[in-house]
């Protein structure tokens, strides 16, 4: 199937590629400040991996040596992809325990195996290695799913190094079912060609997918700051507006949707008395306070000032009325405290639900606007409906 | 130590390079097509890769060459250089690249009565040569790199346009026989420089591509999604290098303003009415600001203006300026004209403020009462008459 290649050529390709890889990362964290130290370790694992292909005694560039070297650097350039995730992410590395491990491996390999060929120092060596990168898959599944990528995207983001992990084990499993038949890196068996290109795709594999995460990190968070208000990182009025629209859209298929409508009450009176800063906190308590009273399909926004609004999808007025009221009532059981003063936090809400008969979703966030018109009326920290008028109502 | 070089094989490292081009074929569909990350640019780089990789992998025939293995060359080099020009300068127009491909497919052609296929081969080679130089270009015109920076991005593609013209140049027999630049084929130190050069002009376009959303980043932290303006977070950081100044004896003003009747703007046009004004707003007085000036959004309707190097004198004057600007020139919203005025605060920075807080205050204080005071007006802070 594959043509015909010479193995030492293969090695001196995967040197001169994990070299190149070695520069322009190191380039990359200079010259982009982006994540600077995730590009230093991957600069860092390329250079570790390259230099351990180019100690193979295949290239016959060094000398015959101690094997432990090269079984050293290529442990240690899997612990430096593993802690490259995390400073991806602008998370502390765990990168005291991955120094352990990879140097005990090494000490271990090097100093209590039967040499090179055994079975139980193949197992040692590449179990670590694999370990190493189904770790920083875990991580990079967790860091997508932390910045807001859907379950099956951030899966199929930290697949690569879950093959690369599985793959690892393919030379001890070969040492496993062959025993004492492992040659030399030179030596042209199927085994050898088939692993070194496999090495190659692997190379490629690694540096791309991290290149692909450092993307991706960016890509996230120019949707957060395309669709978040920076204050108090809820969605702004533009990414509800669509959101409202699109659930409008569907409403001609079937369920309808309510619009939860809250003022603050006396922010005004907040901000000059305790300050803007104050101001922002009572914002952010107040957004921090109410999540748990949404679900996960549920929206919650900024308009803008102190005005907020939640869009409940396949929700009547009766359910948007049960979820104000959980959310009048936690506001006010939880007064705001700054600078250790307790001030009490309360806000007026609108509920409205969708109806058949609205043209566009501007009529429902109008109703509720003014069903929050008479709240504030009422006395502030009420709930208040505007019902549709009989006429309007859609026949059942 | 006397390090010696293995012998290596020619052949096993154009597969590499094959199988490189192939990987990143994938890489940048992926880039294109999953995260749409520059969609054109992507695809086209990705099929100067795939093409690549199709011409490195030893499956042609060697009576094929002129028929596919160089048209295949020509087409590859083309869709980097249209891909690097989408890349950078955003710009599809591909004409010149086209029209230089088929002068190359003209040039292959005209060879077919040769016995052997060095003629197209060396035209082939001067070709990808100018198209990587073009590519070079694109890249030094389109990128906001430092030039050291620039600089290594195109050293691939113009030691790859070498490459190619030195080739050119030994296949039509204008070199001695010292200069002669063997076949990729059979020379071994080529292949390696190929290989480098393939994976650096990746790994540069790609690194372009990290760096334009970097910029992006960037500006979306410091910008109003809105207006385009600064937010409130950047004026802020402005503000206090504005104070640092003050402290050192420069005079700066601080400049506040808000939207009049903007609750009744946006009841009455809704809210993409309100948002229409909000910009009218910012880019009728943007445009006859200074560059030193920092515009910025504060949220809702307020607005601040920061003025370095300016008297409260100064200040005042740019601030009644802008204020009869923006009366003469009313929204148009719904085949109407509606007229927006904004009363403005003005106030000086003065030494031994936090972060520049305090002017920011008063001109916020000289704002409102600008308000009580009947709106479209421009007020100075209390106590300023002292200091000016």
């Amino acid at each position: 199937m594959l043509p015909v290649a010479d193995p030492v050529s293969l090695v001196a390709a995967l040197v001169v590629l994990f070299g190149v890889a070695a520069v322009v990362w190191l380039m990359m964290a200079v010259g982009l400040r982006e994540s600077p130290w995730a590009c230093v370790s991957v600069a860092g694992a390329n250079a570790a991996l390259g230099a351990s292909f180019l100690l193979q005694e295949a290239l016959g560039l060094a000398p015959r040596m101690d094997y432990g070297w090269p079984d050293f650097l290529s442990v240690a350039a899997f612990g430096l992809i593993r802690i490259t995730v995390p400073q991806v992410g602008d998370r502390p590395a765990p990168w005291r325990a991955t120094l352990l491990a990879v140097v005990a491996v090494s000490l271990l390999t090097a100093r209590f195996t039967a040499g090179p060929q055994a079975l139980s120092h193949q197992v040692i060596l590449f179990g670590t290695m694999s370990v190493l990168g189904l770790l920083a898959a875990v991580d990079a599944w967790r860091l997508m799913r932390a910045r807001g990528l859907h379950a099956r995207a951030a899966l199929m983001l930290a697949s690569p190094l879950v093959i690369v992990g599985i793959l690892l084990l393919a030379r001890p499993l070969e040492a496993a079912l062959a025993p004492g038949r492992t040659e030399d890196l030179d030596v042209a068996s199927a085994f050898n060609l088939a692993w070194l290109w496999a090495s190659l795709v692997l190379a490629l594999l690694i540096n791309g997918w991290i290149a692909f995460l450092l993307l991706m990190k960016l890509v996230l968070e120019i949707r957060r700051l395309t669709e978040r208000d920076p204050l108090t990182d809820a969605l702004n009025r533009r990414a509800l507006s669509e959101a409202v629209d699109l659930e409008h859209s569907r409403q001609m298929r079937g369920n309808g949707y309510a619009l939860v409508l809250l003022d603050m009450d006396r922010f005004k009176h907040l901000n000059d008395t305790l300050g803007h800063a104050a101001g922002d906190a009572a914002l952010k308590s107040l957004v921090a306070l109410l999540r748990p009273c949404l679900r996960e399909v549920d929206r919650f926004a900024r308009l803008g000032g102190e005005e907020f609004c939640a869009l409940l999808p396949d929700t009547g007025i009766a359910g948007a009325a049960l979820v104000a009221e959980r959310m009048r009532t936690l506001l006010a059981e939880h007064p705001f405290t700054w600078e250790g003063r307790a001030w009490p936090l309360t806000a007026s809400f609108g509920i409205a639900e969708s109806s058949r008969e609205d043209v566009s979703a501007a009529e429902v966030l109008k109703r509720a606007d003014q069903a929050l018109y008479g709240a504030k009326g009422q006395g502030r920290n009420v709930v208040q409906a505007v019902e549709i008028e009989p006429a309007a109502r859609p026949a059942r | 130590m006397m390090v010696r070089m293995p012998p290596l094989d020619a052949a096993t490292l154009l597969m590499v390079i094959a199988v490189i081009d192939a990987v990143a074929c994938v890489v940048w569909l992926a880039l294109g097509d999953v995260l749409r990350i520059a969609p054109r640019a992507s695809r086209r780089i990705s099929a100067h890769h795939g093409l690549l990789a199709l011409s490195w992998w030893p499956a042609l025939p060697a009576s094929m060459e002129r028929l596919v293995g160089l048209p295949l060359d020509l087409v590859a080099a083309g869709f980097l250089t249209a891909g690097a020009r989408a890349l950078t300068r955003n710009r599809a127009n591909a004409r010149d690249i086209v029209a230089i491909v088929l002068l190359g497919f003209v040039a292959v052609a005209c060879t077919a009565g040769d016995p052997d296929p060095d003629r197209a081969r060396a035209f082939s080679n001067a070709i990808v040569g100018v198209l990587a130089l073009m590519a070079a270009r694109d890249v030094v015109v389109g990128t906001g790199f430092r030039l050291a920076f620039t600089g290594v991005l195109i050293l691939p593609f113009v030691a790859f346009a070498v490459v190619c013209f030195w080739r050119t140049a030994t296949l039509l027999g204008w070199l001695p026989a010292a200069y002669v630049l063997a076949s990729p084929g059979t020379n071994v130190p080529l292949v390696l420089l190929i290989l480098i050069v393939d994976v650096t002009m990746a790994t540069g376009l790609i690194a372009l591509v990290i760096q334009r959303l970097i910029a992006r980043v960037r500006h979306l932290m410091r910008r109003d999604a809105l207006t385009g303006l600064l937010n409130r977070r950047a004026l802020e950081e402005h503000l206090a290098r504005m104070q640092a100044r003050t402290e050192r004896g420069r005079r700066n003003a601080v400049l506040m303003l808000d939207v009049d009747h903007f609750k009744r703007i946006n009841d009455e046009l809704g809210h993409a009415g309100g948002d229409a004004a909000l910009k009218h707003l910012s880019s009728v007085l943007g445009a006859t600001l200074r560059d030193a000036d920092c515009f910025g959004r504060l949220g809702g309707e307020e607005f601040a203006i920061l003025l370095p190097d300016t008297d409260l004198d100064g200040a005042m004057l740019v601030a009644e300026r802008l204020r009869e600007l923006l009366q003469k020139q009313p929204l148009a919203w719904g085949d109407k004209l509606w007229p927006i005025s904004a009363s403005f605060g003005v106030a000086t920075m003065q030494p031994g403020d936090v972060n520049g807080q305090g002017a920011l205050s008063r001109a916020d204080a000289a704002m409102y009462a600008a308000k009580t005071r009947g709106r479209n007006r421009v007020l100075r802070a209390a106590g300023e008459a002292e200091f000016a």
